[in-house]
């Protein structure tokens, strides 16, 4: 079964097939949501910002 | 000068929650993902606004260059080339007001930014493109499934996934 994506540079975005909602990207989570304490169900995981890899972050948590 | 602007789209399915795909975007633009809360714009140069375009709804002038969780910057620069005067400015990734979790985009488009534009596309258009290619590409991977990319003409991308049919009956 083939699923076609599109993607646009003027904010366009269209997919055809199975649904593929994504799973690691929506349940991320952002800055403000952690400061907040906000759990959004099922964007909620053990999956955040924290596995970042950013140098300057890195240094400066080292 | 002052055209700081935000950038957010109202589809959901393009609001900036991943930052590793944010990062691998920025890797197949040629620009560069970094932590640091300042941004390149006008007032780098010149030392402050001119006040002759509006601030974004829900900011302060103040806000405007300094605001960053992240910057978006063009890569292979060196220090004295990035801060140069008419260096290419830089993209704040800040936090959503209006999409809480989410990231939104803040930049200065005078001049096409210097360059940044060129890379990362009209109102960060090419970026945001890239970013839900990469949020693509990790969710098919996360379902043992690939998506091949292809550039079209038009500057359009298709992404092809060819998923294990049994599999999709069976509900995974």
């Amino acid at each position: 079964m083939k699923i076609i994506f599109k993607y646009g540079p003027d904010g366009t975005y269209s997919q055809e097939g199975k649904d593929f909602a994504g799973t690691q990207c929506d349940r991320a989570m952002g800055p403000y949501e952690k400061r907040q304490g906000i759990k959004p169900g099922a964007r909620n995981s053990d999956s955040d910002l924290a596995d970042v890899e950013i140098e300057s972050e890195q240094q400066r948590e080292g | 000068m002052s055209h700081v602007s935000l950038f957010e789209s109202e589809n959901e399915e393009l609001q900036v929650r991943c930052l590793p795909a944010l990062q691998k975007s920025c890797e197949r633009l040629g620009l560069e993902l970094v932590k640091q809360s300042s941004y390149r714009t006008w007032k780098s140069d010149h030392g402050s606004f001119v006040g002759d375009y509006p601030v974004p709804e829900g900011y302060d002038t103040k806000d405007l260059g300094e605001n960053a969780e992240y910057v978006v910057r063009v890569a292979g620069l060196d220090d004295k080339a990035r801060t140069q005067k008419n260096a290419p400015y830089e993209l704040g990734v800040v936090t959503s007001q209006k999409n809480p979790g989410s990231y939104a985009f803040m930049y200065d488009f005078y001049a096409g930014g210097y360059g940044l534009e060129e890379k990362c596309g009209d109102k960060a258009g090419k970026l945001l493109m890239h970013y839900r290619m990469e949020c693509d590409r990790i969710t098919a991977q996360e379902q043992g499934d690939e998506i091949t990319f292809k550039e079209q003409p038009d500057g359009t991308w298709l992404g092809i996934s060819d998923v294990d049919e049994d599999r999709v009956q069976e509900g995974e």
